[in-house]
């Protein structure tokens, strides 16, 4: 590892700081060593454009001080032992002054009336703190208009300094390289693509440059003319006011102004909330700061102590929150009544929801209902759902949606290793030397750990091995880029390690000391050559030797995985395949090393951590374990559980068409589209004596129930979610459910007692403590220790220490040594045929979520990704009739059909084809299949075979067999979303980031800007 | 058997007396009227006290000055209001920390000449205000 280079993510690993002794102005202060001394200096020296995880930038010169007679920036100076600095010395304290006067050459200020005058801008303070009472520099404007082009958020060259907080985000953390300043121009300012607008530039609304803006150059619109008291004056006002005062500052100073906007930030932060919250998109884990008033969402605000993200987010948990808001957000409960729906009281609906499950279980017995826990729902409400199961109605059929994507992962990694979690954190795969990235487009799905790994990448010469069969963004930035046939993951990676083994570039001392099952698993690779695997795979089988051979030298590898393995018939042997790899190559144990299936949503890891899984209680403990059960049988009050696992989400459909299976609870899950083969789910849901749905929107799955009760968003609650990393955080409240709408633990607690069982909770802590009770894996979570921005990475002991790397001692199994399991080759479910020639990859894309409940209701999310496409190379559009983008086509498989637009790429390999999830009516699944993986009922989404043709524009509108067309829209008929009615023209817009030219570069690049002859160090002269 | 059922969230239940009020509360809110009002009442300690006692005497001379070059006919005049406007937060501060005046108490209170001294010079400036942006908005 380079020695500047530290992960940004919280980092175990690393060493604890040690504190030196250093002299300011004469008095001994303590100081961590190492650190910047600006930060050791307090806030009488500015920083204006340092930012901790930028590292120093050097722009802004506000932070000079003298060493050794030498006037230095105290931001790029390392606090070592016995340091003397000067602060207060006359010629210091006026460079700081002179560096001040420079930048409100560049900057007007107007705080009362600036939507960042909120107490925290970092100009304003930063200039009073340099000693600038009176303007000396005259403000010169730039001429360039205001940037509105981004959908998002907004740039005004006239009020930026130049300071290069948000190129070195962009080039550094985030790494699209999209940002830069042409420091040679007459009049610099920040350039998106080197001069492009915003709007059609290669910025993926990440939002890391206004994040860390310190000024209001670069604003959240969702702030602009709301933020202040009086920041949404008309212009007829504010431009006469501004000349005004400015008219007046020669005389008066800039302190009344100072005094004045202090006392107007006190005022309108006094009717701003400030909210610390998880987003509840996917399973990275950010954590940040959002900013509301009332239920308006001025903005997010991520800080650099969010253990997961620190100051990064995408676009959909920096601005994709509309969804809170939406005019369709369900209000009240709703009742079947006939052949529509009405409104009804909680009291009625819960009475008859309390009254008809009572019914079926006493009729039919408990086995005859089931529950699905949400993964967008809390840790809480996942033991509650799974408590409500199995206490309340006497059944194991309870399961989550894991069951649909990361299940295979965590069978691959019981078999293996013990645990089914990451064996470490982010900061491991950023302290990696090399990562394998096979079936993830991880930029699209999990956008900040991929800024991480781009990161790593580029600072710390972090090699990128991405096996996938799409040329996606991280593929387009790897160092190898493997692109094997469809559902041929086994074979090259059994083949690597067959070849690193007969090679005899094993970890040979890692097998002996940690691994069991050596022999047999190595005669189970006898198939794998490398030519067979060439052969198999279609990758060139020196590639496959030399990758091979990379990932057996590098000296700490993580692997991490998704949908791309798992989501097929192979699922669960294919993640075995990754961690016998790691196993053989001795990758565990080790910071930097280790497995990482990455969850996809928010507390999909927690949803089964909390027992919403029908073969586990809680924590993972079997429900065949007799001592488990008997313990839950004496804390619940219920000693006739059965033995055996219950019903899993397949399970459940296949029992409700045997006639079996009558009733379900469905929490936040749109069940309806995203199990496979979505008209068998849907025939089924019909079936049902009774479903119950909770929802925050009308989902199609509401659209079956007998009753939908309407859930609070995460904002609108407390609790906790896990993330992908096993990292236990906290969300608090923001604002009060909208209409009379419930969290998910409240709800369940009313259903409880009117079912004779009291829970009696009245805040969400309560049931984590009772979780800490029943669960070892989590007997040391409590809500006190997971304060603010406090986390826990399980297991957690009692005495409250954690876990970050997963195993260091030994692995989670009876011995505490790990298996190799050996492994056969299966072919896929379904390949590309005569009839049905096209293999149809489906995945997200980076600014939608899922099928897009969430985030089709945001207009700006809307604008970047209008709808669903079907994305084909040059070759495979000529070979189907010459299509072009924006040529309406059917898409068919044999279980259906889905009419959408094409969209022509060369990210897609010829005779396949890729469909993103979120979609208004084209859903992906009405082609999906009802196969699945064996070891893990996973469907198989990724095995489809489809043929396509031209659409007939009058007769091929909307999905087949009369499945019904749904459209979002509000109570007044307005759409919510999605394209025009007949939309025409290439799905995605010219202006979309792919279609974007990045400018890469070393960061800010301050030398070029030092190197002007208008340069000269403040304090120079003297 | 459950045949889908479509629903679209209905619109609230019209209330036309509600429906005023919420007009008002609305108008108020897209001027921001509302939430200046709402931040300054709720930072009224801070308020007051940035006002009344963290302005050095400084700064009141130079908003005195600055008021002179918003043109009021004197400076000795723009010093008389300045001082004016702290005897008058002060008043308010004293009456605000008291029980509410009886409205006898407000009108009596309204005809004292002070009063009418104060108001009419208030009525003068909003006059004189509203009549110069008028003029920059056309």
């Amino acid at each position: 590892m380079h020695d500047q280079f530290r992960p940004l993510s919280q980092d175990a690993t690393a060493p604890p700081p040690t504190t030196v002794t250093i002299t300011i102005d004469g008095q001994d202060h303590v100081a961590v060593e190492g650190q910047a001394l600006v930060a050791a200096l307090g806030e009488d020296v500015p920083a204006i454009c340092h930012v901790d995880a930028l590292g120093p930038v050097q722009t802004c010169d506000t932070c000079l001080v003298e060493v050794d007679g030498e006037l230095v920036r105290s931001c790029a100076l390392a606090v070592s032992d016995g340091l003397d600095v000067s602060v207060a010395t006359p010629r210091a304290v006026a460079a700081r002054e002179e560096a001040g006067q420079r930048l409100l050459g560049n900057h007007v200020l107007y705080c009362t009336i600036c939507d960042n005058n909120n107490g925290d801008c970092i100009l304003k303070h930063g200039v009073e703190a340099a000693g600038v009472h009176a303007q000396k520099v005259e403000f010169s404007p730039k001429p360039l208009e205001i940037d509105d082009s981004n959908p998002f958020y907004r740039y005004d060259p006239d009020q930026c300094i130049l300071c290069g907080r948000c190129v070195e985000a962009c080039q550094t953390v985030q790494v699209t390289e999209t940002l830069s300043i042409d420091w040679e121009a007459e009049h610099p300012i920040v350039q998106w693509d080197g001069g492009a607008p915003i709007g059609e530039s290669s910025c993926v609304s990440c939002g890391h440059c206004v994040t860390v803006c310190p000024c209001n150059a670069l604003m959240e619109k969702t702030m602009l003319g709301r933020a202040g008291l009086f920041t949404n004056l008309p212009m007829a006002f504010r431009e006469p006011a501004i000349d005004i005062v400015k008219a007046a500052e020669p005389v008066t100073g800039l302190d009344p102004l100072y005094d004045l906007s202090n006392a107007e930030a006190v005022a309108r932060m006094a009717s701003t909330t400030v909210t610390k919250t998880v987003c509840t998109y996917c399973g990275v884990g950010c954590s940040f700061d959002v900013w509301t008033r009332d239920r308006e969402i001025l903005k997010v605000q991520p800080r650099e102590d969010g253990p997961a993200n620190s100051i990064s987010t995408c676009v959909k948990g920096k601005f994709g929150w509309d969804f809170v808001n939406a005019s369709d957000r369900l209000t009240t409960p709703l009742l079947r009544d006939g052949h529509r729906f009405r409104e009804a009281t909680w009291d009625e609906a819960l009475e008859v929801v309390a009254t008809r499950l009572q019914a079926i279980v006493d009729e039919h017995g408990g086995d005859a209902t089931a529950v699905i826990g949400s993964s967008k729902a809390s840790n809480e409400e996942s033991y509650l759902a799974q408590k409500f199961a199995r206490q309340v109605l006497g059944t194991h059929n309870v399961d989550n949606c894991s069951r649909y994507c990361q299940a295979p992962a965590t069978q691959g990694l019981w078999r293996t290793v013990g645990y089914g979690g990451d064996s470490g954190s982010i900061s491991d795969m950023e302290r990696a030397s090399l990562v394998l990235t096979v079936g993830t487009n991880t930029s699209d799905s999990h956008p900040v750990i991929a800024s991480r790994l781009r990161r790593a990448q580029k600072l710390n010469g972090q090699t990128i091995v991405v096996a996938d069969l799409r040329r996606h963004e991280l593929a387009q930035r790897a160092d190898v880029f493997l692109r094997p046939n469809p559902g041929t993951d086994l074979v090259w990676l059994s083949a690597m390690t067959k070849f690193i083994l007969d090679e005899d570039l094993a970890d040979d001392d890692f097998l002996a000391n940690h691994v069991n099952g050596l022999d047999e698993y190595r005669a189970s690779l006898d198939p794998f050559t490398i030519d067979h695997a060439a052969d198999r795979t279609g990758i060139d089988a020196d590639v496959l030797t030399s990758t091979a051979r990379m990932i057996a030298e590098a000296e700490s590898v993580c692997a991490l995985w998704a949908m791309g393995v798992t989501q097929h018939h192979m699922g669960s042997d294919t993640s075995t395949a990754i961690s016998n790899l790691l196993l053989v190559t001795g990758n565990y144990m080790r910071p930097g090393t280790g497995a990482y299936p990455l969850r996809g949503h928010n507390n999909v890891q927690g949803c089964s951590d909390f027992g919403s899984i029908n073969s586990f209680y809680p924590g993972y403990q079997a429900v065949d374990d007799e001592e488990v059960a008997q313990t839950f049988a004496t804390a619940w009050d219920r000693d006739d559980l059965a033995r055996e696992p219950g019903l899993d989400n397949h399970g459940m459909i296949e029992s409700i068409h045997g006639g079996d299976l009558r009733a379900m609870v469905v929490i936040g899950e749109e069940i309806a589209l995203v199990d496979a083969n979505a008209h068998y789910v849907q025939e089924a849901l019909a079936k049902l004596d009774f479903l119950v749905v909770s929802e925050l929107f009308f989902s199609s799955t509401c659209a079956f129930a007998d009753v939908v009760l309407p859930a609070a968003a995460s904002l609108e609650k407390d609790g906790t979610f896990t993330s992908t990393e096993r990292r236990v955080q906290r969300l608090y409240r923001a604002m009060e459910p909208i209409g009379e709408a419930r969290a998910d633990w409240q709800i369940l607690t009313d259903l409880a007692s009117r079912m004779g069982r009291e829970w009696g909770y009245t805040h969400p802590s309560q049931v984590m403590d009772e979780v800490a009770d029943l669960a070892p894996l989590f007997a040391g979570v409590s809500y006190d220790r997971l304060e603010g921005y406090d986390s826990l990475q399980w297991p957690v002991a009692a005495d409250g220490s954690d876990q970050p790397l997963l195993y260091v001692d030994g692995f989670h199994t009876d011995d505490g040594r790990a298996n190799l399991h050996p492994l056969e080759f299966r072919e896929p479910s379904e390949v590309a045929d005569d009839d049905y020639p096209l293999h149809a990859n489906n995945g997200r894309v980076l600014e939608h979520f899922h099928e897009g409940n969430m985030t089709m209701r945001s207009p700006g999310l809307v604008d970047r990704v209008p709808d669903t496409y079907v994305e084909m190379s040059r070759r495979t559009a000529a070979d189907n009739g010459g299509l072009q983008s924006g040529d309406w086509v059917v898409l068919e498989s044999r279980r259906g059909e889905i009419t959408l637009r094409v969209q022509l790429s060369d990210q897609v390999r010829d005779g396949q084809v890729y469909v993103p999830l979120n979609s208004n009516e084209a859903r992906i699944n009405y082609l999906t299949s009802n196969a699945v993986d064996p070891d893990s009922q996973t469907p198989t989404y990724k095995e489809l075979a489809v043929r396509v043709r031209r659409a007939d524009t009058d007769g091929d509108g909307g999905h087949a067999n009369g499945a019904r067309r749904r459209r979002r829209r509000g109570p007044d008929g307005a759409r919510l979303g999605g394209p025009p009615p007949e939309p025409a023209g290439a799905p995605l817009p010219a202006g979309h980031h792919r279609y974007g030219s990045p400018t890469p570069r070393e960061g800010v690049e301050v030398e070029r800007k030092w190197a002007r002859d208008d340069y000269t160090r403040p304090g120079q002269g003297d | 058997m459950a045949e889908p059922i479509e629903y679209t969230p209905g619109p609230v239940t019209p209330d036309s007396a509600r429906d005023e009020v919420d007009d008002l509360v609305s108008a108020l809110h897209e001027t921001g009227l509302l939430r200046a009002l709402g931040g300054a009442v709720q930072a009224y300690p801070e308020l007051t006290t940035a006002l009344v006692q963290r302005i050095p005497p400084d700064t009141v001379r130079s908003v005195s000055r600055l008021g002179s070059l918003v043109r009021l006919p004197q400076p000795g005049q723009s010093d008389a209001i300045v001082a004016g406007l702290r005897s008058a937060v002060a008043a308010a501060n004293e009456a605000l920390s008291g029980e509410p005046p009886s409205w006898l108490d407000l009108v009596r209170t309204v005809r004292s000449a002070d009063v009418r001294r104060g108001l009419g010079a208030a009525v003068a400036a909003l006059d004189a205000f509203g009549r110069e942006v008028g003029r920059r908005d056309t």
